[in-house]
């Protein structure tokens, strides 16, 4: 066939999986050979798709090398292992069987890796063994004779470090062997999987009993004691939310002071006039108000990674359980839960680890309810704005409660939501929980940076991206068509937006909102911030007398009453302002119908938690 | 007579696995699947375990030991794992 004479022909068409158990360093591994850097963090299930990059053999030939989620058999267990296995056996639609298989084991889980590398060799695929967390394994008093494993296991075998920065150039060699390449053949022998995995370790000298990771044990004597352990939970959660308010300041001091001079800048050197309103008016002041939020959103990641890179998240899983399990869920949603309080697009992806369909239909329709951090910029913008920044107590700051109110506000509603469905649809049986609790290691000061250094150009891009865009349009649509001579107010109210808004204040008045904020609203149906950015635009173009600029903050404490600012921040909590997530979820799900149902009731929600705030409050100010 | 289970181990001593449970129980739904994913995970007959911690709750998950590994499981699915008395 032809496609065999391009396989021999060019190597770069060759193409080479990395399979192994969850959390060996597959990842680790792959990132070091391609260049990538895809998420690597301390647990199992962190990768859920599959990933695809190009590398390098020591003679530098090309290979195309497949990340495939991790995978504790050839039997899946639930949608990610699915992948793995498919992939490998040949079976998936969207990827042929790999021309060779990279059995990454993982030397601190010998046995249980032995036993997978066992299963490979049934599928009659080229197998190449690497022996990852070597020093890991040493580290805890394991020293493994390479040599010798790799004459009993029969296979070509390396000893890898993913983690530094040479340590995977064994594994590059060993792919420039023409005999690497050719399928071994396998006896015949009729033992299990285990079996197998036992005499390999028996013939190379190695203990059935692999030594334990003492200081794991400690730690957890502590961290996943019934009240230490919660207790230590819910400090670290409000010790975060403390940080970002009381960290931030100073860095979002000094984007204000830049965006404000540069706004200064252009309107002395440009002539007044459309361009000039639409750099100062337009893009600055709507960016500009975004971006003062990126320092807030980095120390938010910053405690993330930390989390995720040292093995906690799994144990903060455990001690959630119980309470999880009494509405109808299990500790495996916690992670994906935990992940949209930093977005709910990957943390919906990550439910693809939960074997039971109704708790990852669940997990996905709570999801949005966890705080994501673009929510971040419009909470700190209204908070600032509303909340005096006032202790109330050593240590505690009135702003840095109120922002953890709004996440306990999210997280008892998303409570509130599984009930109701558990009492609608029932709970089911209770769901596997069978999770893995890795050993604990320091995060990684490289991975945090990176990690760090990816978010913030994520959030970047989207700033000048979507909300670039967002705001130049709804620059033209507030300036557009111009107002007439002596038209009495401002001229915005005269523009396609501002007679827009007019009409959407109808339905929103209710609430407390004005029509500026339902001209906001529109835009930031795309995402959350953009709001932001569309409130600076809106607010710009609407005060003649003066630049709004960067202070967004104190315009919109003039101008709007107390109620009205609760009443936004509480629509923020619920509604479904972001385009990307309800996609998201329809690709997870399938079909329009559990979009929709989440537009749907989270809309809901907000309008009616928004009308009970604003009422409240106007009531109680009166 | 049947074995000792995981469930009712004493925490902190080390045991040997006998054999996952495979007859019918009152709650085999799937109880197949449940064992077989035991079984990958690495509860294998012959691997030593070790009740690490138990829920105050009754009926409470356990942090469990196999191998050098550590699991968080279901008192329903450590009482699965029989071990050697």
């Amino acid at each position: 066939m032809s496609t065999q004479v391009i396989n021999l022909t060019r190597l770069a068409q060759r193409r080479v999986a990395l399979v192994g158990n969850p959390n060996c360093g597959k990842s680790s591994l792959f990132n070091r050979l391609t260049g990538s850097q895809q998420k690597v963090a301390n647990y199992a299930g962190v990768t859920v798709e599959m990933k695809r990059g190009l590398m390098k053999t020591a003679q530098g030939k090309s290979i195309t090398l497949l990340d495939l989620p991790g995978t504790y058999s050839l039997n899946p267990g639930a949608d990610d292992e699915a992948v793995a296995c498919q992939v490998v056996r040949g079976e998936s639609l969207q990827e042929p069987a790999p021309d060779l298989v990279v059995a990454v084991l993982d030397a601190t889980r010998l046995r249980r890796s032995l036993r997978l590398l066992s299963s490979l060799r049934g599928l009659g695929l080229p197998l190449v063994v690497v022996l990852n967390r070597i020093d890991s394994a040493q580290a805890n008093g394991l020293h493994i004779d390479v040599k010798r494993l790799e004459q009993v296991v029969g296979l070509p075998l390396v000893a890898t470090v993913a983690v530094n920065a040479q340590g995977a150039d064994p594994l590059r060699a060993v792919l420039d062997d023409p005999l690497a390449w050719v399928a071994q053949s396998v006896s015949t022998e009729p033992v299990s999987d285990d079996e197998q995995s036992q005499r390999w370790m028996l013939a190379a000298g190695l203990e059935q009993d692999e030594p334990v990771d003492d200081w794991s044990l400690k730690f957890d004597a502590v961290l996943l004691h019934p009240v230490w352990g919660s207790l230590i939970l819910v400090s670290c959660l409000f010790l975060i939310f403390q940080a970002v308010f009381a960290g931030a300041q100073a860095p979002m001091d000094a984007v204000k002071a830049a965006v404000a001079w540069l706004s200064e800048l252009l309107a002395q050197t440009l002539p007044g006039g459309l361009l000039q309103s639409l750099l100062i008016d337009g893009v600055l002041a709507g960016v500009g108000s975004v971006l003062v939020f990126l320092p807030q959103i980095l120390i938010l990641f910053f405690f993330i990674l930390v989390l995720e890179e040292s093995g906690y998240l799994p144990r903060a899983a455990l001690l959630l359980d119980r309470m999880m399990g009494s509405i109808g869920l299990s500790g495996r949603s916690f992670i994906p839960l935990l992940s949209s309080f930093a977005c709910a697009i990957p943390g919906i992806m990550a439910t693809r680890s939960i074997a039971d369909r109704r708790d990852r239909w669940v997990t996905i329709m709570i999801a949005p309810l966890m705080t994501c951090s673009a929510r971040l910029p419009v909470y700190a913008l209204l908070i600032g704005a509303f909340i005096p920044a006032i202790a109330v107590g050593p240590g505690f700051q009135l702003q840095g409660l109120v922002l953890f109110g709004l996440y306990m506000l999210g997280i008892v509603s998303a409570i509130v939501v599984a009930t109701v469905i558990k009492l609608w649809r029932g709970a089911g049986p209770a769901a596997q929980l069978m999770m893995e609790l890795p050993d604990y290691h320091w995060p990684r000061p490289v991975d945090v940076a990176l990690g760090l250094w990816q978010r913030a150009l994520i959030f970047l891009r989207n700033v000048g991206g979507i909300i670039l865009a967002l705001t130049v349009v709804l620059w033209f649509l507030s300036s557009f068509p111009v107002a007439p001579d002596g038209f009495a107010g401002a001229p915005i109210e005269y523009s396609l937006a501002g007679r827009m808004g007019k009409v959407l204040a109808v339905v929103f008045e209710p609430i407390g909102f004005n029509w500026q904020i339902a001209v906001a609203l529109i835009p930031g149906l795309a995402a959350r911030e953009v709001a932001v950015s569309a409130l600076g635009t809106v607010y710009a173009l609407s005060d003649t007398t003066s630049a709004v600029g960067t202070a967004l903050a104190p315009v919109i404490a003039a101008q709007w009453s107390l109620a009205t600012g609760l009443s936004l921040l509480v629509w923020y909590v619920f509604a479904p302002q972001c385009m990307a997530t309800l996609a998201t979820v329809r690709r997870e799900l399938g079909g329009w119908r559990a979009p929709a149902l989440m537009a749907v009731y989270l809309f809901g929600m907000a309008y009616a938690a928004s009308w009970l705030t604003y009422r409240t409050a106007v009531h109680w100010s009166a | 007579m049947s074995s000792p289970t995981l469930n009712e181990s004493k925490p902190k001593v080390w045991r040997r696995i006998r054999s996952l449970k495979t007859e019918d129980t009152p709650a085999a739904e799937g109880l197949g699947e449940r064992v077989k994913r035991l079984a990958d995970l690495g509860f294998v007959p012959n691997e030593r375990v070790c009740v690490l911690r138990r829920s105050w709750w009754k009926g409470g998950a356990l942090v469990v030991q196999v191998g050098n590994a550590t699991f968080a499981l279901r008192d329903s699915e450590a009482a699965c794992i029989e071990l050697v008395a």
